[in-house]
């Protein structure tokens, strides 16, 4: 946030695979690691097409980064134990809203969540997702595995029963 | 085709199949269980080669089958570790050389040995309670109340021990004939009872740690890469932390006598722990101890501060070494408080 061309009042557009423009205040933009660079390289006039985020996942990964946002500028004059107090508080509360944010979405809005926060390089987001995935993913069966995800084996039977044998233990 | 048959094609495609490389990495890093990695082994191709690619491991051990079905791999671990590493105590009078213990320590590093690559492992051995393997009851509310994490090198560096007779809530404490008894007595000094349970706290969790710092030398030469281990357990009892320091002394060490003893190292090998070097021990002793921050009130409050001899002195570390949830806070507030107290029994220990 210490890039001189970075001030409060200005905004970015950001354009989406399908057309539709967004508006994101600068100091909340630069969470993107991609829209961050394009700040310092002084890139950022007119319309920033983002052709692999469409409009329901950008506005999913902006109202991310508002939240995100919101939560750094927050003014505090506290003596130091009521700040750490306040800091635990507020971390307790960001934790709980990222999980309702992530909880609420259904498999495809993950799916197209972590390809767009990958593509913006948001790294808080990606790993938030990431985490979701890897709870699905957690505890099932390969073949569970296979038809959440619409996954085709490409093994053939042998391949599959030699990997199996040779980790028995894991699918006791 | 048109566009909506074609968007229709593109969702029913292979979810994982856009997503590059690294970020099916970064979720299955965030699977961390070695069971469910395992399991995604078979899913697919690509799958089964970006998973060995994993650099964080958490491997935990379910609780002991019956030994009846000897035939899994996984039941050879669990008895494994059963015997030689987390209950020690009971096993020390009985420890022999067991043909089985090599070829099952084997079979856990031939499956980590999938996993070349990874940088961090934490290991959780199996929980135990209950019916001993050799017929005993364990002591469970007893073994629980004692909580240690030990730094090894190629030895043992140090290791802090906390230990209490009972933790409460205050407020829900019931107030026992002994605690009553204790208060109104108020003895500053242990009894030989105390003392001696507080002894056997200490060999039990140095033995406990030592084993786990043996059993780690397999999985350390077939894993180059190691930066950071934890081997912990399923009651939260102990601890061993190996950073990256710690783990090329240890890697240097086992050059070392691999050079020395050479060719019949091999029979060195039966060594079910590493020895523990000469120690100097400091115990503190607080009968009742109040902790207003997690809101318990632990009796016998012990904290033990055991050091190699030959080891340089460091600052306190006690402060980061319970920082887990719920009963577990309550101790790492334990040993801050602990710390505070001026009297102390100092002791040493020899080597064994």
């Amino acid at each position: 946030m210490s890039t001189p061309s970075v001030s409060v009042n200005r905004v970015l557009k950001l354009k989406s695979s399908d057309g539709e423009i967004f508006e994101v205040k600068q100091t909340v933009a630069v969470q993107s690691g991609v829209l961050k660079q394009m700040m310092e390289d002084g890139c950022t006039e007119g319309e920033i097409p983002l052709n692999n985020v469409d409009s329901p996942t950008l506005a999913k990964i902006i109202e991310w980064c508002n939240k995100h946002h919101d939560n750094d500028v927050e003014g505090r004059v506290l003596s130091e134990e009521r700040e750490k107090e306040k800091e635990k508080e507020k971390a307790a509360d960001m934790k709980k809203w990222e999980s309702e944010f992530i909880d609420a979405l259904n498999r495809d809005e993950i799916y197209f969540l972590l390809t767009g926060s990958n593509y913006m390089d948001i790294k808080e987001l990606l790993d938030c997702a990431a985490q979701k995935v890897a709870d699905m993913v957690k505890g099932k069966t390969p073949e569970a595995i296979r038809e959440m995800f619409n996954i085709q084996s490409d093994f053939t039977e042998e391949e599959e029963e030699a990997i199996r044998k040779e980790n028995q233990w894991a699918f006791d | 085709m048109n566009l909506s048959l074609a968007l229709a094609l593109a969702e029913e495609s292979d979810h994982f199949d856009r997503l590059p490389d690294e970020v099916v990495l970064l979720i299955f890093h965030s699977i961390g269980d070695a069971r469910s990695l395992f399991r995604c082994l078979c899913v697919c191709k690509r799958f089964s080669c970006l998973v060995p690619r994993v650099r964080s491991l958490h491997l935990s051990l379910p609780r002991r089958k019956p030994i009846s079905r000897p035939t899994s791999l996984f039941n050879c671990f669990t008895l494994f570790f059963s015997k030689f590493i987390s209950k020690p105590l009971k096993h020390l009078c009985r420890i022999k050389p067991s043909s089985s213990t090599s070829s099952d320590s084997n079979s856990l590093n031939r499956v980590l040995r999938n996993f070349r690559e990874i940088d961090s492992m934490h290991i959780k051995l199996p929980f135990y309670g209950g019916i001993d393997q050799c017929g005993g009851v364990a002591a469970d509310g007893f073994d629980s109340l004692v909580k240690w994490k030990a730094e090894f090198g190629r030895d043992l560096k140090s290791c802090v021990i906390m230990g209490a007779t009972s933790l409460q809530r205050i407020g829900e404490e019931q107030e026992t004939e002994q605690g009553q008894e204790d208060e109104q007595v108020e003895l500053e000094l242990l009894t030989d009872r105390e003392l001696r349970l507080r002894v056997v706290w200490i060999i039990s969790s140095l033995i406990s740690a030592s084993a786990r710092h043996h059993f780690l030398k397999q999985i350390l030469s077939d894993h180059p890469m190691l930066r950071s281990v934890v081997v912990s357990d399923g009651n939260n009892q102990g601890k061993l932390c190996m950073g990256k320091e710690q783990l090329m002394e240890m890697r240097d060490s086992m050059e070392e006598s691999l050079m020395v003893v050479g060719s019949n190292s091999n029979t060195k090998t039966w060594l079910e722990r590493t020895p523990v070097p000469e120690l100097s021990i400091k115990m503190s002793h607080v009968r009742v101890l109040e902790l207003p921050e997690t809101g318990y009130k632990m009796r016998g409050a012990t904290l033990v501060e055991v050091r190699a001899v030959s080891g340089e002195m460091k600052g306190n570390e006690g402060d980061s070494s319970f920082d887990g949830e719920g009963e577990e806070k309550a101790f790492g507030e334990a040993v801050r408080e602990m710390l505070k107290v001026k009297k102390s029994y100092v002791m040493t220990m020899n080597a064994f």
